[in-house]
């Protein structure tokens, strides 16, 4: 080992250069975190772990490696471009997102409770339904389907093509 | 009463061969094969919705059969019962709280709120 001799005054200069080269080096760039996110296409749920200064780019190759390219990601259906940085567009840790094919995003006619609502065609979370028809959370939205009401689980997607029922109604007060 | 009908329309989508029957002033709709709640057998049954305070409830749904189910409601408390040359069944269950102030209900909604009374809780 060799020992060189300075003045403290040097080893200060040196201590001063080496904290604003350490603070250049992070300027413009934030830790990255690695979060999962629930990313829902055509159906179904893929859990991703990615780190959330990738791009939408980086998540749809991830979650669609064959057909990424022809899919487009929306974050509470918002559309969102695929250069754009996961933490930019507001995905955070356990955030659910939608892939769907551009023509999917076509905007249909559907009811709930009666009034006319437009969504686009294809998957559609339920609580993107709730929202729209401002459903209170108490209440149980049902699809009227076939003959029959389907009730909808808060975390389920329904595939829209246009003129769907949707009907809401508080829980029952039950037998008496 | 006539039916709203917006309301009517909203059940016709799925119900094409809806229609109101009147009998002793009430008016009742009349739903043919409607798919009950899984579980139930049969799996689907007429019914006849009545929308309108009747027996003590704010509303009623009688059945053309005794359903066999699994669901909270299992108090048979009308069989047989006559409406329109008809024999009914219809479980006690109360869509809202019979002492509360009755929300304005749509009539798929209440129609809803009674087949509560046979589906399976899940856990």
């Amino acid at each position: 080992m060799t020992w060189y001799e300075i003045d403290i005054s040097e080893f200060l200069s040196i201590m001063r250069i080496g904290r604003t080269t350490v603070r250049k080096l992070n300027e413009g760039k934030t830790m990255a975190n690695k979060i999962e996110v629930f990313v829902h296409t055509n159906g179904e749920a893929k859990t991703i772990t990615i780190e959330d200064q990738e791009t939408i780019e980086q998540l749809l190759k991830q979650a669609a490696p064959d057909r990424h390219a022809e899919l487009e990601l929306f974050v509470e259906e918002e559309h969102h471009e695929r250069n754009r940085r996961l933490c930019d567009v507001g995905i955070r840790n356990r955030h659910h997102v939608h892939c769907r094919p551009p023509e999917h995003g076509k905007k249909v006619e559907i009811s709930i409770n009666g009034k006319p609502y437009r969504t686009h065609t294809g998957d559609n979370s339920v609580e993107h339904l709730r929202k729209l028809g401002g459903i209170p959370a108490t209440d149980i939205l049902s699809q009227l389907k076939d003959r029959k009401f389907v009730d909808l689980d808060n975390d389920a997607h329904v595939k829209v093509h246009g003129h769907e029922v949707f009907v809401s109604h508080p829980p029952s007060a039950g037998s008496s | 009463m006539a039916f709203p009908r917006n309301e009517i329309d909203e059940l016709k989508q799925s119900f094409k061969q809806l229609s109101a029957v009147t009998e002793g002033g009430t008016e009742f709709i009349l739903i043919p094969s409607l798919m009950l709640p899984e579980g139930c057998e049969p799996q689907q049954a007429d019914v006849l919705l009545c929308p309108t305070p009747r027996d003590g409830y704010v509303s009623r749904l009688f059945l053309s059969a005794k359903v066999v189910h699994k669901g909270p409601g299992q108090n048979w408390n009308a069989s047989g019962v006559r409406i329109c040359n008809r024999a009914w069944w219809a479980v006690s269950w109360n869509a809202i709280q019979p002492n509360a102030q009755p929300p304005a209900q749509r009539l798929a909604a209440i129609l809803a709120q009674h087949l509560e009374a046979f589906r399976c809780k899940r856990n």
